[in-house]
């Protein structure tokens, strides 16, 4: 033990924690009229969750097979129509517009740097390629 | 001579229906948990009223209680717990007194240390450290808990234990070592 640990031990005990005998005797009361939890009660808390988790799971399952049972119920019409219809004029108003767009040159730029790119590096290949031979 | 029983011991009595053995925990651990309180509750009587509490439940939860762990540690979390309550309680109350009259009150802890003339180092630890470092402090050098003793205690895993514990000295070595530097203390601390 070093220095420290044993001067906060000794403070520690500078703290006066005197149990007053009013507060002992409050204490004593309180403990004789609380009763312990009782064990029955605990040992039923576990098939108490079971069967809430149970009842839940058979719940779900209930729901799922009612919907399913009613699904299959329905005409498949009713089921597969739909649930609006087109008025015959809105054919009639339907014209083909001729397009007369031009793709935007967006690209351009790039592709020309990409240009530039490519015989950059041709170059210092056929560079590199003469300096080889100089070497060997 | 006879000898004295540990709190296994005491527990397991006290699990079948001893009411003098969980009474012999009580008187056993009721000084140190106030002093614990008295240095968490802002005021003496919400520390008595922390410790009722601990010793109330303690009772009543006795049969779930894991005697894997010290029955300090099982008790000490109890405590926390109420400290935490007691706090929470005393910061709605606050929000309502006019903040200059809580401001003017003293400090419990200062209160409660016997005149020294130096400060106590738990005054400092108290400025310096957070609650629940401050909490790992006391349970390690003042309770003399493991460190995983302290992680069950606080919910912690241990290693933060073992750095919080670390850096805590470190700070209070740092002080004191600076007290020093313009006092007589000397600098054999850390």
């Amino acid at each position: 033990m070093d220095k420290l640990e044993r001067r906060l031990r000794d403070d520690a005990l500078q703290i006066r924690a005197d149990v007053s005998p009013d507060l002992a005797v409050r204490i004593q009361e309180s403990l004789r009229s609380a009763r312990p939890m009782p064990q029955a009660r605990r040992e039923f808390s576990l098939p108490l969750w079971l069967a809430a988790s149970v009842t839940g799971a058979a719940a779900a399952l209930a729901v799922i097979i009612l919907v399913n049972v009613g699904d299959i119920g329905k005409p498949p019409e009713a089921a597969d129509s739909a649930p609006y219809s087109v008025p015959q004029y809105v054919n009639e108003l339907r014209h083909e517009l001729p397009l007369r767009a031009t793709t935007a040159d967006l690209t351009a730029p790039l592709e020309e740097e990409m240009k530039n790119l490519r015989s950059d590096l041709e170059r210092a290949r056929e560079r590199l390629e003469r300096d080889l031979e100089f070497t060997f | 001579m006879t000898a004295v029983p540990t709190d296994a011991e005491l527990v397991s009595r006290a699990q079948e229906g001893s009411a003098s053995a969980f009474v012999r925990l009580v008187e056993r651990y009721q000084e140190r948990l106030l002093r614990f309180l008295l240095t968490r509750c802002a005021t003496r009587a919400d520390a008595e009223d922390a410790l009722q509490d601990t010793l109330v439940k303690a009772f009543r939860y006795l049969d779930t209680y894991n005697p894997r762990w010290q029955f300090s540690t099982w008790l000490y979390r109890i405590a926390l717990r109420n400290a935490a309550n007691s706090a929470s309680r005393n910061q709605m109350r606050d929000a309502v007194v006019d903040t200059e009259v809580a401001d003017e009150a003293p400090g419990l802890l200062q209160e409660c240390i016997r005149e020294s003339e130096r400060e106590n180092l738990w005054l400092t630890a108290k400025r310096l450290l957070s609650d629940e470092v401050y909490a790992a402090m006391w349970f390690r050098y003042a309770e003399d808990m493991s460190v995983k003793e302290i992680s069950r205690a606080l919910g912690r895993p241990q290693t933060w234990t073992r750095v919080s514990l670390l850096r805590a000295r470190k700070r209070i070595a740092a002080e004191l070592t600076d007290e020093g530097a313009s006092g007589k203390e000397s600098k054999a601390y850390g």
